[in-house]
């Protein structure tokens, strides 16, 4: 493994089957992914986005192809115990309807990845806390989501994602829920955790100011890749949503 | 300790269910006070008849009554049998005393002293003579315990060397005077054939059958057998040859068929409490079969963020364990409070509280976490094995 392909996808395939229908979600999706690096997949509904996302994430399997992450050959992993840790230790997931547990605070929110790992309380407390104030919100530490704003529980749910220190956050429409004002926060977390932390970031979004945050932008449609923009050719991409 | 995190996670999602929780728990509870109630009580049935009864009751005795009593030449038929140890026989007349507190009855019983262990079950008769001796020649006795002493103040009222005056009824009414000679220990009441010890004056039997009566009969013949085995064998012989009207009575058959009487009723008790176990171990299996389904999303939220298959699925019977316990130890404790406050009067100075040994505690901890585990494991390996993908998607 070298840190260029720090993420190696490799002719993954996602075919689903319900009884006659087969529904082909990825057809050969291959690219790979520097580490530390920002990248966002964009593309229509239905595209495979999220699927791709999965399977990275070690939560779904590919029919075919395989995904490296930090030279593991996660997609050959089956068993249980291995792949909750490779998703505990490497991967923080952001979702787009963010995903917290109602009953909990935002501290005992971010805790919860921290606890199968054996993470003794106090030391528990002290990296969610520390997490809490990455994303800015060491002062709602108490509060539950539901006295939250939309954009603040989404940081909630990336303090969660970075509590453990993983290596690769995997964001799926993050700011798909929320105003621009709140997705700019959200964005300026995303950078901050890229550039100051070293995180890499893989990003499925909608919104097409956001690619500046982004070194690359991987284009997905009907499970393939169309293509793949570094930032010299965003004009490029936009001019080609725009003719739309 | 990360258990200790696991149970505070469960912990946390009952308590928001709290309806459903306490409802659970107090299933569990009433099952736990039924069942162990049941047990106790049949524990206490069993202490009485096995510490008391068989003592008391002299298991190698057979007691033979009614008709128009037994002549010498009666128990002479009754020795002969083939197993049998010893027979003697007993005559019994009802009395009055006149005692400070004013006139009590009292059972005049005629007896030879070393019969005395055998007939009111005590092992010797050192156990029984408490002061004086058991010397019962002529006019000399032996009173029981609750005669010489208030059974008020437990202040000798009467003592050795003393005399006592009794009056018998019936056809040859008359008072005898009696000289103490011996003075009985406490038996704690109710024995052998309906006689109480410790309401009973010992006497010699040459001097009933003189100064008494002249008709040399006895009311009651008891016939020792070498071995309780042979006990059934022997009562069809003693009826073959008893006089008319005669009724047998065996200890050991009695017993025997009370114990059977208890064990079934202990058993079928417990049988209905199990039910009560088993109703809340469906309604654990279909609340958290409810709750997988409602928490879909969260299970997915947790495997996403690297809880594996067995931590959820621990997660799960965490909480029926928790259910279990909190309602197998209020049980518990409003059993132990009912065991010590509620009594169930038997045989009229007894009175029957249930006996929650080691044993019936641990049951009735045990039973309902291990049914209510297994209740609860398959919809929480349901919770443990979906698809996270499926889980998170889930609306
Ligand atoms: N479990 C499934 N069974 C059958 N088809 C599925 C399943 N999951 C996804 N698909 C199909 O796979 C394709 C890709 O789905 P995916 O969710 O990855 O799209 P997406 O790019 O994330 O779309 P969106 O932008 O709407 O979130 C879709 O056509 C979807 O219907
Ligand atoms: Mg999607």
């Amino acid at each position: 493994m070298s840190d260029k392909e720090f993420i190696l996808i490799e002719n993954v395939w996602k075919i689903y089957k319900m009884d006659t229908i087969v529904q082909e979600a990825l057809k050969g999706v291959s690219f790979t992914v520097k580490k530390g690096e920002f990248v966002s997949i964009m593309g229509p509904s239905g595209s495979g986005k999220s699927t791709l996302l999965n399977i990275i994430g070690g939560l779904d399997k590919p029919s075919k192809g395989y995904v490296e992450v930090a030279g593991l050959r996660i997609t050959e992993v089956s068993n249980d115990a291995e792949l909750s840790r490779y998703r505990n230790e490497m991967i923080g997931f952001v979702f787009q309807l963010f995903y917290l547990i109602p009953r909990y605070t935002a501290l005992q929110n971010v805790e919860l990845p921290l606890i199968p790992r054996g993470v003794p309380p106090s030391k528990r407390r002290e990296m969610a806390l520390k997490a809490l104030k990455i994303v800015g919100l060491e002062g709602k530490a108490n509060s539950k989501p539901n006295q939250m704003s939309g954009g603040e529980q989404q940081r909630v749910a990336i303090a969660r994602a970075i509590v453990g220190n993983p290596k690769v956050i995997l964001a799926d429409e993050p700011t798909g829920n929320l105003d621009s004002k709140s997705s700019e926060v959200i964005m300026e977390v995303f950078k901050k955790l890229n550039k100051e932390l070293g995180v890499t970031i893989i990003m499925v979004t909608h919104n097409l100011e956001l690619i500046w945050y982004c070194d690359r932008v991987i284009r997905l449609s009907d499970g393939k890749v169309i293509k793949i923009y570094n930032k010299e050719e965003y004009e490029e991409l936009l001019e080609t949503f725009i003719k739309r | 300790m990360k258990l200790y995190d696991y149970a505070s996670l469960s912990f946390a999602s009952l308590k928001e269910r709290k309806g459903r929780t306490i409802g659970a728990i107090l299933g569990v509870m009433i099952a736990v006070i039924a069942l162990s109630l049941a047990l106790g009580i049949g524990q206490a049935f069993q202490n009485i008849f096995e510490e008391r009864l068989e003592r008391t009751f002299l298991a190698n005795s057979i007691f033979v009554t009614g008709g128009k009593g037994f002549t010498d030449a009666d128990l002479a038929y009754f020795g002969n049998i083939y197993g049998v140890r010893d027979v003697f026989g007993v005559a019994v007349r009802n009395v009055r005393i006149a005692q400070q507190k004013g006139e009590v009855t009292a059972t005049l019983i005629a007896i030879d002293p070393r019969w005395i262990p055998q007939f009111i079950g005590v092992n010797s008769l050192q156990d029984f003579i408490e002061e004086g001796t058991s010397d019962i020649k002529g006019l000399g006795v032996i009173v029981g315990n609750d005669l010489w002493k208030d059974p008020d103040t437990g202040t000798k009222i009467r003592d050795v060397g003393e005399i006592v005056t009794v009056s018998v009824a019936g056809r040859s009414a008359r008072e005898i005077t009696f000289y103490i000679v011996g003075l009985g220990a406490s038996t704690g009441g109710f024995r052998g054939m309906g006689a109480n010890p410790d309401n009973s004056i010992f006497m010699d039997p040459d001097a009933f059958f003189t100064y008494i009566t002249k008709r040399r009969v006895y009311n009651l013949a008891v016939v020792v057998v070498n071995n309780t085995e042979d006990v059934k064998y022997i009562i069809d012989e003693i009826r073959a040859v008893a006089p008319q009207g005669s009724r047998i009575f065996s200890p050991v058959a009695m017993i025997q068929q009370v114990s059977i009487f208890v064990t079934s009723l202990q058993t079928i008790l417990a049988l209905i409490s199990s039910v009560g176990i088993g109703v809340t171990a469906l309604w654990v299996f279909d609340s958290m079969t409810i709750s997988v389904v409602q928490r879909t999303k969260e299970i997915g939220i947790l495997k996403a963020i690297g809880y594996r298959s067995r931590d959820i699925l621990l997660l799960f019977l965490l909480e029926a364990i928790f259910i279990s316990l909190i309602g197998s130890i209020a049980g518990l404790t409003v059993s132990m409070i009912i065991s010590n406050f509620v009594g169930i009067p038997i045989f009229g100075s007894m009175v029957l509280k249930a006996d929650l040994t080691p044993t019936i505690v641990f049951l009735a901890v045990i039973l309902p976490i291990l049914t209510n585990v297994f209740a609860a494991f398959f919809p929480s390996r349901r919770a443990a094995n979906l698809n996270p993908v499926e889980a998170l998607r889930y609306e």
